[in-house]
């Protein structure tokens, strides 16, 4: 896989790299209206301007620790029209980064969502996470869930 | 067509426009491949358009520009400047043509022969000269000369993506909430007295903007109607009828993009009823219609929805097919078929695969679409029912939001945040207090009395897993559902809410079936819209057993409205249970005996200044108290019956029919109790003696009794049947021979047009009395 940009994200302990190009903005999380009776990975809605976004509790869709209220930032995405904030603890930078396979199974949910690792240079080793796929995993979910 | 003629001629133009500078950006680069395909489609879709607009000289030459393209697509022609100007020189010529029939609206008498040689010529020579004049055509040379002035300023449009509109739309929207956060920043720093001025005129032109902004995605249904006719024509001259076709409220505006989802659905429904519903030339005659029929088709604005009706003057859905098809496809059984009411079987062309056609034919299919139709437009927010008059025809309603994008609703504040029902599906909104309103609980369902009439009730907080809110006073907003049936939502506070601007939900929130959009109002605060039918979905798999039995009927093109569930009470001073069909209860209304008056044989009450006989009761009045009663209608008119109690609002089904006693229909069970199942028409004398009919037909079981019987009970009337004419036991009722003349009227065997013109002048019939 070539050398694309990366932002550099971390949710519970884990560190990601988002695709840069899918990535619209990171803000904080501000005044999250609640959604009732939506899956429990849906955060609740927030407008960014004159924007609707879904929040998704990304940890949550890992099987990390729930974000619960306190989610601090959140990476903007559209995905087939619609816009999603996902949750995340901590953005660093935005770096070009080479992918590898996934070398092994990973535990808990990060198996469905990660779709490459890179070798950071200070050591860590970054899951690949594309939007689409957190979206898609969820959707997928919430049918199984209604049928 | 007009529109429809008006939007070509906007449209080529500007395909023509941007095909040309694509022509020429390819020039530059012969290898793009792509670019030239594109000019092709385009080129394409203007001859074709042209040809359905019967543009000849248009079609000649896109059909001569195109070959060429097609010849450089392939690669048996190697582009040159030769090769570009004569397309380019083909382009101008059809943009003169268009240019011209956009001023006069029609296209110009002329001759292009020199510019399609030129073309042609291009294509087998490969090469070409210089361009030379085309002496013989007016076109070659006016292009230049007109070029700026071919489209008069009235016909002028532009058309833009509903994307780029929706992007106007919330960009209006953040000006909103700049706004707002403007005012509160005035309020609290005090301006001067000007810039509150200034700021309240920017407020109004905002205002406006906004209002001008949704318009903008209106169109009149014309646009929908303008093609129809001539579909019309063209298929009735395939099937060899003569329809005439009527348009009605072409001036009503509707969103495009539901316009656009509109489309096929009519078309398809106008294709049926050519094809089914109106009758070959020799049946129409034999029925005394006349030849031409005519189809109609109207629009009209009710509220924020648009009801679009396609009426015809056919034969209307031959009940009894309809219903051997359901039972043959598994959708009913014959049981049930047989107790289904003319509504209901016309609601049967709603079920998947099911057609009335005795032969396929290509216009229509086999079967393909009611259901498909009713999805579709069911996916709009809409609804679509059937009414049909057997032998007379035909009506579909559409009925369908006005815009898709823009809803008026209300606010329900809840813990905090908001949600919104859309007032499209409001039908009434009550306090809780109102004495009309009743909140109950039985068998494990809330419900709600309304007016007598008992109604599913959701408390909104229980159904979205929030705690209740502590209000002294709540709200009951009966909600209309798509089935037809109403819902009591139960919520604490309703505040009024403008227009809201709806988006689409994301799959992960229509999922959970009971929000259908989501809406960022001018406080800035997301709001979610309730689905009231979603929600009423919810309630009824929930509901289990208990009174509302008939509302698990989820399959509502089979499940019965009103007329299939009867109220059952004990009438007061009788001992056994008695039900009246549901349609015909107005309401329960408890009347102080102190209203009460004997009058003649009878008791008469007054309620509201309105004075109404009463049934019943048979037993003495009480000193004081009140009066528990129902009040029925029929036939326009009211009177009230006493009533020990109320007992339940059931679907019965008649396991003895009772043929002595008048006033009973049949007899069912329900709860292991007895039920007498009263014909409503029996209490009201004046109506019970004046609609009765007697039919003498010695044939038991023949066409009076399937077909005359059935045609003059949904007229209305009340049917006795006797063998002979001495059979007759009472004098004064008309009577209807069949085959013989010692009667009022007579009927021929098997004489469909001698029927419908018996029930016609029945009315007449019954009033110089047929005694």
């Amino acid at each position: 896989m070539d050398d694309e940009l990366y932002l550099i994200a971390r949710v519970a302990s884990q560190w990601l790299a988002l695709p840069a190009v899918s990535v619209e903005a990171v803000v904080a999380v501000r005044d999250v209206v609640p959604a009732p009776l939506a899956p429990a990975s849906v955060r609740g809605l927030v407008a960014i301007r004159s924007r609707l976004l879904t929040l998704i509790d990304t940890a949550l869709v890992a099987g990390e620790q729930s974000f619960g209220d306190s989610a601090p930032l959140m990476a903007i995405v559209a995905i087939d029209g619609h816009g999603y904030g996902l949750a995340l603890d901590e953005v660093e930078d935005v770096v070009a980064l080479p992918m590898t396979e996934v070398p092994a199974r990973l535990g808990s949910g990060w198996q469905a969502l990660a779709s490459g690792v890179a070798d950071h240079q200070d050591g860590r080793a970054l899951l690949r996470l594309d939007p689409a796929d957190v979206i898609a995993v969820l959707n997928s979910r919430a049918l199984d869930a209604a049928a | 067509m007009e529109e429809l003629l008006r939007e070509f001629v906007g449209e080529s133009l500007d395909m023509i426009e941007v095909v040309a500078g694509d022509l020429v950006a390819w020039e530059a680069d012969p290898h793009d491949k792509q670019r030239l395909d594109a000019i092709f489609r385009t080129v394409h879709t203007i001859k074709g358009s042209s040809s359905f607009f019967d543009l000849p000289r248009v079609t000649a030459l896109a059909h001569a520009a195109e070959e060429l393209l097609d010849a450089l697509r392939s690669g048996h022609l190697a582009a040159d400047g030769a090769v570009v100007a004569s397309v380019l020189a083909g382009f101008d010529g059809i943009r003169q043509i268009i240019g011209s029939l956009a001023q006069h609206g029609v296209e110009p008498a002329g001759e292009d022969g020199g510019l399609i040689a030129r073309l042609a010529d291009t294509l087998h020579q490969r090469a070409i000269a210089a361009p030379q004049p085309v002496s013989t055509s007016e076109s070659a040379e006016a292009p230049r000369a007109s070029e700026q002035s071919v489209v008069p300023p009235e016909w002028r449009s532009v058309r833009v993506p509903l994307t780029l509109l929706d992007e106007v739309m919330s960009g209006v929207s953040d000006l909103v909430l700049a706004r707002n956060e403007f005012a509160g920043q005035l309020r609290g720093q005090g301006f001067e007295p000007e810039s509150i001025a200034a700021f309240t005129r920017l407020s109004g032109f905002l205002s406006g903007v906004r209002a001008s902004v949704s318009l903008m995605r209106m169109s009149p249904l014309n646009q929908l109607f303008s093609p129809l006719p001539r579909l019309v024509r063209q298929l009735a001259d395939e099937l060899g009828k003569q329809v005439r076709l009527v348009t009605d409220g072409g001036e009503v505006e509707i969103d495009r993009e539901v316009m656009e989802s509109l489309r096929d659905p009519i078309v398809h429904a106008l294709r049926n009823a050519i094809d089914h519903g109106i009758e070959p030339e020799e049946v129409r005659r034999a029925a005394g219609k006349p030849l031409q029929a005519v189809l109609r088709i109207s629009g009209r604005q009710v509220g924020n929805r648009i009801k679009i009706a396609i009426e015809d003057d056919g034969a209307g859905l031959a009940e009894a097919r309809l219903m051997e098809k359901a039972i043959a496809s598994g959708h009913l059984t014959a049981e049930r078929a047989a107790k289904l009411s003319s509504a209901q079987i016309a609601a049967l062309v709603f079920l998947p695969g099911l057609s009335t056609a005795k032969a396929v034919s290509d216009i229509s299919g086999r079967g393909v679409g009611m259901d498909v139709v009713k999805a579709n437009i069911e996916r709009l927010g809409g609804g679509v029912r059937v009414d049909n008059r057997p032998g007379r025809g035909v009506t579909l309603t559409i009925d369908v939001p006005m815009t898709l994008t823009i809803i008026s609703a209300l606010a329900v504040p809840i813990a905090g945040q908001e949600f919104a029902i859309p007032r499209s599906a409001i039908a009434e909104v009550l306090l809780s207090s109102n004495e009309s309103v009743e909140c109950l609980q039985s068998g494990g369902v809330a419900l709600a009395r309304v007016r007598g009439n008992l109604l599913p009730r959701c408390v909104l907080e229980n159904h979205l897993g929030l705690p209740v809110e502590m209000v002294e006073e709540r709200s009951i907003v009966l909600c209309r559902l798509a089935n037809g049936r109403t819902l009591a939502l139960d919520v604490p506070d309703v505040r009024d809410q403008e227009e809201l601007v709806i988006k689409p939900l994301p799959p992960l929130l229509r999922q959970c079936g009971t929000y259908n959009g989501f809406s960022l109002p001018d406080n800035g605060q997301p709001m979610l819209v309730i689905d009231v039918d979603g929600i009423a979905s919810h309630i009824v798999a929930a509901a289990d057993g208990g009174l509302f039995e008939d509302v698990q009927q989820t399959d509502d093109s089979i499940a019965s409205q009103d007329e299939d569930r009867w109220l059952c009470f004990v009438p007061l001073g009788i001992a056994t249970q008695a039900a009246l069909p549901m349609h015909a209860v107005q309401r329960i209304v408890d009347v102080p005996v102190g209203a009460i008056s004997r009058a003649g044989s009878g008791f008469v009450a007054t309620i509201d200044g309105e004075l109404l006989r009463i049934v019943g009761p048979a037993v003495a009045l009480p000193d004081a108290g009140a009066l528990r009663m129902v009040r029925i209608t029929h036939g326009g008119m009211s009177m009230l019956l006493a009533v020990a109690e109320v007992t339940s609002l059931a679907r019965l089904d008649v396991q003895l029919s009772d043929s002595h006693d008048a006033r009973v229909l049949g007899v069912a069970m329900h709860d292991a109790t007895v039920i007498e199942m009263w014909d409503v028409a029996t209490l009201f004398p004046e109506i019970a003696d004046q609609r009765t009919i007697w039919i003498v037909d010695g044939d038991a079981g023949g066409w009076a009794q399937q077909v005359v019987q059935p045609a003059l009970e949904r007229a209305g009337y009340r049917v006795r049947h006797a063998a002979t004419r001495a059979a007759v036991t009472d004098t004064g009722t008309p009577i209807l021979c069949i085959n013989g003349d010692d009667g009022h009227a007579r009927l021929n065997d098997g004489d469909g047009h001698g029927l419908m013109q018996f029930i016609h002048e029945l009315p007449q019939l019954l009033a110089t009395g047929a005694a």
